[in-house]
């Protein structure tokens, strides 16, 4: 594909979007659900990586989705659809995840102490998706920000209401356990 | 040395594994009604007239029920954990403060687990599901019309941690 197919695909992608997120804003239910369909794999993937409970992710999932109709009007366009989306599903994951700050503390030795490999069922460690969702909490949380989703030790350090050392520490726990299991 | 070169190999496997993740995972089918059907709940007239002064009874509301979950839920199962985890979990319901003691913390994933909890158990966490979910509709209405409210907001966060507890509780008992 050449480079002015793409941006034409992306131009014709983008007035989709517009046009949707139009109808949304004067209360159109359908366009509202194309615009579910089009972005909850991806908010639900990164709800269930945060939370690391499919219950959860499809409550906060659905928490998201319900926000987004509620605060359309706030959506000014300065940036994607879909990271607005993201963006939301991080912050409120953090609201939750803030409330477990316990989660969070401790350093690395004592944490490798309070977490031994024989706590988790080996054989349902099937691949890095379910591993993943196996770590503790606070572990879990700092992989995915870091290592998935980008973000510095400081922005999560400031998020989560912890120290950098702390993050790094829990990023440090999360690799050596993710390493352990799926050497295992 | 050995080690070295094991730890730079393990390393090198796992950044490729996550850097291979996919980056959608499909909610199931049901969301959608849920969502769908949570938009259109109508907010209730007396919770719109009454205001702030409603949120806090809804609270001691919701924290009662929990209160009584757990205790119902810790004589239902009685013989399926032992006397410790029980009398633990009753004086945190007692405080008020529904603690959570670390045996109820640990990973969960309930589509896996929950068959193999007892109808009895299952059946008290799906009664206490329900009221959660409807204390959380009625809050999600009360927050559409005042999302601002700094207790709502509190309650909604309340609410989410105990239901939260009642899924690791239920988690437990299926171990």
């Amino acid at each position: 594909m050449t480079v002015q197919a793409i941006n034409i695909l992306k131009e014709a992608v983008d007035t989709v979007e517009q046009e949707l997120l139009g109808r949304v804003c004067q209360g159109d239910m359908k366009a509202f659900e194309l615009l579910y369909k089009r972005e909850s794999g991806r908010v639900f993937a990164l709800a269930l990586r945060l939370m690391g409970v499919r219950a959860l992710a499809e409550e906060l999932t659905q928490e998201v989705f319900v926000l987004a109709w509620r605060k359309i009007e706030q959506f000014r366009g300065e940036s994607k659809f879909s990271t607005w989306l993201y963006r939301l599903t991080t912050n409120l994951a953090l609201d939750r995840l803030r409330l477990k700050k316990h989660a969070f503390e401790s350093n690395t030795a004592e944490l490798d102490e309070s977490f031994p490999a024989h706590h988790v069922d080996l054989d349902n460690v099937r691949d890095i998706e379910s591993a993943i969702q196996r770590l503790p909490d606070g572990a879990r949380t700092v992989l995915v920000l870091y290592e998935i989703e980008g973000h510095s030790h400081e922005y999560i350090a400031e998020s989560l209401g912890i120290a950098t050392g702390t993050s790094k520490a829990q990023l440090h726990r999360a690799k050596k356990l993710l390493k352990q299991w799926l050497s295992a | 040395m050995s080690d070295d070169i094991f730890d730079l190999e393990a390393e090198k496997k796992l950044k490729k594994e996550l850097a291979n993740l996919t980056e959608s995972i499909e909610p199931p089918d049901y969301l959608w009604d849920r969502i769908q059907s949570q938009l259109q709940t109508p907010v209730p007239s007396d919770m719109q007239q009454e205001g702030r002064q409603n949120t806090r009874w809804l609270f001691y509301g919701v924290a009662a029920s929990f209160a009584f979950a757990f205790l119902a839920l810790g004589v239902t199962v009685w013989g399926q954990f032992n006397a410790t985890t029980l009398i633990r979990q009753i004086a945190s319901a007692d405080r008020g403060g529904l603690a959570v003691t670390s045996q109820l913390i640990s990973p969960i994933n309930l589509t896996d687990r929950f068959r193999h909890v007892s109808p009895e158990a299952r059946a008290v966490v799906e009664a206490n599901m329900e009221v959660i979910q409807q204390a959380l509709n009625e809050i999600y209405a009360a927050l559409a019309q005042d999302p601002d409210n700094h207790d709502l907001n509190e309650i909604l966060q309340e609410t989410l941690e105990q239901k939260h507890r009642l899924l690791e509780t239920a988690d437990m008992l299926s171990l």
